[in-house]
């Protein structure tokens, strides 16, 4: 049985709680993505947040804030088929308990589990690899372009480092953008669609200062490699080159 | 001189500095303040030779009045010298940090006039970030040997961490190599172990007391230098580590950036052996081994050819094969091919549900290694054969050398 919701996680939870006591197969797709099938007929859900409280409530006290997170992640992963994946470990979590997250011997889970590690593992190297410039203006602007729908996730980590700072973060893939001034975090509301898309930095231009401090970031990155340990192939291990394009150090190869 | 030249001097100048680590400190942020501290640490970026970045690595100054023989800054060398203000480094670490290139400053220097003058600098530096920026990121402050211990009472004010390089494993080779003499490293690095337990005591009865670096303290040796076995470095990592209580020891594969007849001569620095080094440190550190089990008195060397871990099982076998779902944590932990987070992983899954080859796959074990020491419900994997040579080369194929993962196990199934 297949049931489509509007893409949000309200919309995803609402489904969980209509899909749950259905008996046979279940798979939940974004309505925008769905391909129609010639004998399947989708259930359209209605977004109801009574409902996706529900469930939250049933998931935070089966398996507290880590387990929900999981959950989180999994959905933000933004794979194909991650919504049905996470039906699964939480149907699983609500019969089982939360012991089912190391249930390795079940495929569908450990399936789910490593949506949750790509995740996670993206964050963890955000929190690295994220770089702000300062713009005309005195925004810390930081342009990016995860693999993951990650921003809402390590947000909480610059807001309360950079408190005292304007910063923007800016995911230009998904035309999302959160500004923090002041202790106030809130989402960017742009003109349209193509704004939502666009980097701020050549709009806005950059502060007075900024191009000395990234040429003396990227003289220091050079100077700090030491010549007879150079290995390149380790360096793109750690630092995978579809993220080069907004590194300050490597932009420019 | 412009400030992009002193950071490319003194940035190349700290580069021989192996560690980067930003963690042991969790800290959050304040209003009106920048900056937290992360417990596991950040990577920020990752230079050309793989290493991570984590701090901004630099030196006060390279002037310095010693002329250690494998030190690129030793007096006697002819490079250009260069000397921060405190003002430079303040600011520099702030505009970087708000930037997000780094997690906070490693701070070293040359030895100017003295010990104590040139630790007053360094104290300097992480006094002004800390009271007057208000900077709450992560500061790793040297130790210069010889400080006095009112000096490092006040550096673990205001440093994460702390740190006193040993340089080399023994004293006969640091009174070749340098000017340094064991009392002036060994001294501090007692000062800061015993200023650390004391503070802890006192902070478990007034818990406002500051912490006194509370991410510990680490030191650095270089490896291929001086003639010492891995056993001796790999026993007195062990004696830092449980009379020190440190929290890492780095080694530093020597290159060599001097001639002096004192040094030998190498080509390349000696990676593959660091990198032994590194895995018998973890197995010291993660796994629940003695430095004795891991370096015999009788092959006092680490094996090129072989990890540590899976030469210490092969010299075992009579207490393998493993039955995964029955056995111990801390066997599991030492069969080769299951590390730590797999072992943690087939604790939890057994409650679960016994478990097979397959589960122990998608667990993440490498059964290419593990299968030849171990058993799934009573039995081994399928086709598996238990011959000393078999093993042997089974181990010798899929042990990682130094750099990049090594592949050419994939290679070899081929045939």
């Amino acid at each position: 049985m297949i049931f489509i919701y509007d893409s949000t996680f309200e919309g995803f939870l609402s489904a969980v709680f209509d899909a749950f006591p259905v008996k046979e197969e279940v798979s939940i797709e974004k309505k925008d993505c769905w391909q129609p099938l010639l004998f399947a007929e989708p259930v359209e859900v209605k977004t109801e947040p009574e409902k996706a409280e529900r469930v939250a409530e049933k998931l935070l006290s089966i398996c507290g804030h880590r387990g929900f997170s999981a959950i989180v992640q999994i959905f933000l992963s933004e794979a194909e088929g991650c919504e049905t994946a996470a039906f699964y470990l939480i149907k699983s979590v609500i019969k089982y308990g939360s012991k089912s997250f190391s249930r390795f011997q079940d495929e569908k889970i450990t399936h789910a589990m490593e949506l949750r590690k790509k995740v996670s593992k993206e964050c963890d190297r955000f929190l690295g690899i994220l770089r702000f410039s300062e713009l005309s203006n005195g925004v810390f602007y930081a342009p990016c372009e995860p693999d993951h729908n990650i921003i809402p996730l390590i947000a909480g980590h610059f807001y309360e480092r950079l408190l005292g700072t304007k910063w923007m973060i800016h995911d230009l893939r998904r035309g999302f953008a959160l500004y923090h001034s002041n202790g106030n975090m809130e989402n960017v509301e742009f003109i349209d669609e193509l704004t939502s898309h666009l980097n701020m930095a050549n709009l806005l231009g950059k502060s007075e200062n900024e191009e000395d401090f990234a040429e003396m970031w990227c003289r220091y990155f050079k100077t700090i490699a030491i010549e007879t340990r150079i290995n390149p192939k380790l360096q793109r291990q750690f630092m995978p080159q579809r993220y080069w394009k907004y590194l300050t150090e490597k932009k420019n190869g | 001189m412009e400030l992009v030249e002193k950071l490319e001097i003194l940035g190349a100048a700290a580069k021989f500095d192996a560690s980067c680590s930003s963690s042991g400190s969790s800290r959050k942020g304040v209003e009106g303040g920048i900056g937290s501290a992360y417990r596991a640490g950040i990577c920020h970026s990752w230079a050309a030779d793989g290493r991570c970045i984590s701090l901004l690595k630099v030196l006060f100054t390279n002037y310095c009045i010693n002329d250690c023989a494998y030190c690129i800054n030793r007096r006697s060398n002819d490079v250009k010298r260069a000397t921060f203000t405190v003002d430079e480094l303040v600011s520099l670490t702030m505009n970087f940090y708000k930037r997000n290139y780094i997690e906070g400053l490693f701070l070293s220097s040359g030895i100017i006039k003295n010990a104590d003058f040139t630790m007053e600098k360094l104290i300097a530096v992480a006094k002004k970030l800390r009271n007057e920026e208000n900077f709450h990121g992560y500061i790793h402050l040297k130790v210069i040997p010889g400080a006095s211990d009112i000096l490092i009472k006040e550096a673990g004010l205001y440093a994460d961490r702390v740190s006193v390089n040993i340089e080399l494993p023994s004293e006969k080779s640091l009174k070749l190599l340098t000017e340094k003499s064991k009392e002036s490293i060994i001294k501090p690095m007692t000062d800061i172990t015993s200023d650390i337990v004391e503070n802890r005591e006192e902070r478990r009865k007034t818990k406002k007391l500051p912490m006194f670096a509370p991410a510990g303290q680490t030191t650095q040796l270089i490896v291929g230098a001086t003639p010492e076995t891995d056993r001796k470095i790999v026993k007195l990592t062990e004696a830092f580590y449980k009379k020190f209580s440190m929290k890492r020891v780095y080694y530093s594969a020597f290159v060599p950036v001097n001639s002096d007849n004192r040094l030998p001569i190498v080509s390349m620095p000696p990676l593959d052996r660091e990198h032994r080094l590194y895995q018998a440190d973890w197995l010291m550190r993660f796994y629940g081994f003695q430095a004795d089990e891991i370096v015999t008195e009788e092959n006092p060397f680490l094996s090129d050819d072989i990890d540590p871990k899976a030469v210490w099982a092969m010299r075992n076998m009579h207490l393998f094969p493993l039955e995964i779902n029955t056995a111990a944590f801390e066997m599991i932990l030492r069969v080769p091919g299951i590390g730590r987070k797999s072992a943690f992983r087939i604790i939890y899954a057994r409650k679960n549900g016994s478990l097979d080859f397959d589960d122990l796959k998608r667990i993440g074990v490498v059964l290419k290694r593990a299968r030849y020491f171990i058993t799934c419900k009573g039995k081994m994997m399928a086709d598996t054969i238990i011959a000393e040579l078999t093993v042997f080369e089974a181990m010798k194929t899929t042990s990682t050398k130094a750099g990049a993962v090594d592949h050419t196990y994939e290679q070899l199934l081929l045939f």
